[in-house]
């Protein structure tokens, strides 16, 4: 991870206006930028803390390493794992998700994304891919999950299936690096691949400013954002798709039929107080499709933003109050 | 007797031929009227073609073979016009460039979607 970079060439009297740090964990990028209401060292300490952040929760929770915590446990699902504190409040909030959405999110489609052959990690955004497996079938729904915890020895039960984190381990270290940043700086802004937490006001003393990415791929934004305190996170199947057998597939998998999900949809987009909430929304939401997206999010006033295949753009009644700008 | 039945029989062919003759004519001569209308009327009224480059301006005389061709030319001006001004907006879509007509998206501080690359 890279060292938070230096403020310039300030007298160490002058508070900067703006520190930023950058890293790369969870194969995203992560960015904080941070108006700092601290001396330069303690602001330095903090940034390098909220980075380590997403290292401890990409080494405890990816499923791309064997002998990760999560892949151990994923290895005998029907017995007691002790787990590292990040693993362990990330498969509790993971379920408490699945709650949540009445199954909607259901992380147990680790098994799933493996037949797909999206079983290891693949080269994204560097031309086709392609996985040699045979043509994904339709599965029955997945029983009721049912995992256990022991929260005082940070050991957990998955019960039946594997799981996979996905997006909520990068929330959650979204909202953990938000927490640490709090005490050296009120406002601030942590992304990590696209999960967004914006606290307080940018240094130019508005909102700070997010762009919803096109997902067919042009440059400018589909819409901007103003936001804070509040969280944004965005599903979206620009990045990874990958050919199975002919067939273009990608990695948001609907858990009651073991398939890609999403009809008629290329990205939603959900705002929520908590990142790792808004990312489970976002899935969510996506996995409703397109013609049950909009009723589904007013129903339970989420604020959502969506676009759909033919490129129109759809937002519930809450998102209007955070939308600045939107191209149609 | 036999004089009289052959020219008998030479108008009967005669009046069958100008019959046929008649009947295959009269349409062209209904739709070359029309042209001929619908060309006085646009060379008379100048060019009531929307976006044509001779627009105000007269064409040839109507009712001739350069005014009809003229007629076509501009239409195809016109076509061309509007295929161009697609292509334009497709292209400035495609480059990131606001439509003609909207704002320009105000600048981020960083961006959400698949990568989350940060749009400068």
């Amino acid at each position: 991870m890279r060292r938070p970079e230096p403020p310039g060439l300030l007298s160490p009297d002058v508070a900067p206006v703006e520190v930023s740090a950058h890293g790369r964990a969870m194969a995203s990028s992560v960015t904080i930028r941070i108006v700092p209401k601290a001396d330069r060292a303690a602001v330095e300490r903090a940034l390098a803390h909220a980075l380590t952040v997403f290292d401890d929760v990409e080494a405890s929770c990816t499923r791309f390493v064997p002998t990760s915590p999560l892949m151990r446990a994923n290895a005998a699902p029907d017995c007691w794992h002790k787990v590292p504190l990040p693993c362990f409040h990330a498969l509790a909030e993971a379920y408490r998700a699945y709650l949540l959405t009445q199954g909607r999110f259901d992380p147990r489609v680790l098994g799933d994304l493996t037949r797909l052959g999206y079983d290891r990690s693949l080269p994204f955004g560097s031309g086709p891919v392609r996985t040699r497996v045979g043509a994904p079938l339709r599965r029955k729904p997945l029983p009721t999950w049912r995992p256990r915890f022991r929260r005082a020895q940070h050991a957990v039960l998955l019960g039946g299936r594997g799981v996979d984190l996905g997006g909520i381990g990068k929330g959650l270290a979204v909202r953990w690096a938000s927490e640490l940043l709090r005490r050296v700086g009120t406002d601030h802004l942590v992304e990590a691949g696209g999960d967004c937490y914006c606290a307080g006001r940018s240094p130019e003393g508005d909102p700070w400013r997010v762009g919803v990415e096109d997902p067919f791929g042009g440059n400018a934004p589909v819409a901007v954002l103003e936001l804070s305190d509040r969280a944004c996170a965005t599903s979206s199947i620009r990045l990874r798709h990958w050919e199975v057998a002919g067939a273009q597939v990608h990695h948001l998998v609907d858990p009651r039929t073991g398939l890609p999900g999403g009809s008629g949809l290329r990205a939603v987009t959900v705002i929520d107080r908590d990142p790792a909430v808004a990312e489970v929304w976002s899935k969510t939401l996506f996995l409703e499709g397109l013609e049950a997206v909009g009723s589904f999010s007013n129903r339970r006033g989420l604020a959502a933003l969506w676009i759909a295949d033919d490129g129109t753009l759809g937002a519930s009644r809450a998102m209007s109050r955070y939308v600045a700008w939107q191209r149609s | 007797m036999a004089a009289t039945a052959d020219l008998r029989a030479a108008a009967l062919r005669s009046e069958r031929w100008r019959r046929t003759l008649r009947r295959r004519i009269t349409p062209w001569v209904a739709a070359l009227a029309t042209a001929s209308a619908t060309i006085g009327a646009v060379t008379w009224a100048g060019s009531v073609i929307p976006g044509a480059s001779s627009a105000g301006k007269r064409g040839p005389t109507a009712q001739t073979p350069a005014a009809a061709a003229w007629l076509k030319s501009q239409s195809r001006v016109l076509q061309l016009q509007q295929r161009i001004d697609s292509d334009e907006r497709q292209i400035a879509h495609l480059a990131g460039s606001p439509l003609p007509g909207l704002p320009a998206a105000p600048a981020v501080h960083a961006t959400t979607g698949a990568s989350g690359v940060a749009v400068p």
